[in-house]
């Protein structure tokens, strides 16, 4: 088994869960800090600190610090790159969904 | 659901006739994407949605699934002027459901894992997360 097959069952676990997901994809599209990510996320900032460990050890994510604020980014270009086209295909669909809305809506 | 899948829900104060006839007809489809639709919502059925005026072709549908007016499910190729197949589209469902004053409208888009990314052929790095995303909806899918 090589390293990136070995590696694999742990980064499933890590993504698996739905919260960790968006909290990828977030600090995917630009580098935030727990604050800023439970400003954005349904979630505590208790609760993000606890995924971003989980993230940071299975390096998907890591800190850094810009002054007093600790900030996080992902690793792995492709992977945000990805989380940030999918964001932007999900907001053509808003988008689209709208317009047929308005369209099956138009009284005749 | 698969993180990978695009999913949005949206009511509609409309009977599902008129949603579906939104999704299906040529002339509708131009209002909501494109403007140059052919479209032909039976199984098999082919369709091109295109803009006027761009310099590439339309971006090429071929209807999978059919059941007027719950389900419609096609396949849009991601590159205008190619033959959808798996690894060059993605799938586009709509579920429509009757509610209370209306119609709710599913759509949930899936495949993106299975699209062939040119660039990653020059990123072992790159084919690494693929393989790793393409396992994960696997994972998520036998749950």
């Amino acid at each position: 088994m090589n390293d990136v097959a070995k590696g694999v069952p742990a980064v499933l676990a890590v993504l698996a869960d739905e919260t960790r997901w968006n909290i990828l994809t977030a600090i995917g599209a630009e580098d935030l800090s727990a604050s800023a990510l439970a400003e954005r996320l349904p979630v505590s900032r208790q609760a993000i600190a606890k995924h971003l460990t989980v993230l940071a050890d299975a390096g998907l994510v890591e800190s850094f610090r810009i002054g007093r604020e600790i900030r996080y980014r992902a690793i792995g270009t492709r992977l945000g790159e990805l989380a940030g086209e999918l964001d932007s295909i999900g907001r053509q669909w808003d988008r689209r969904l709208e317009a047929i809305k308005r369209i099956a809506e138009r009284p005749g | 659901m698969a993180p990978l899948d695009i999913t949005r829900t949206i009511d509609i104060a409309a009977p599902a006739t008129k949603v579906w006839a939104a999704l299906t007809e040529p002339e509708l489809i131009a209002q909501w994407f494109g403007d140059r639709i052919e479209f032909d919502a039976s199984p098999g059925g082919a369709g091109a949605f295109g803009w006027t005026g761009h310099d590439h072709g339309p971006f090429r549908v071929l209807v999978e699934h059919v059941d007027e007016p719950k389900t419609l499910v096609y396949r849009w190729a991601r590159d205008a002027n190619v033959d959808p197949v798996p690894g060059n589209s993605t799938v586009v469902r709509f579920d429509l459901a009757e509610i209370d004053g209306g119609t709710r409208l599913t759509l949930v888009e899936t495949g993106f894992e299975e699209l062939v990314d040119p660039q990653a052929a020059h990123d072992g790095n790159v084919d690494g997360w693929r393989a790793e995303l393409g396992d994960l909806v696997e994972f998520l899918e036998s749950r």
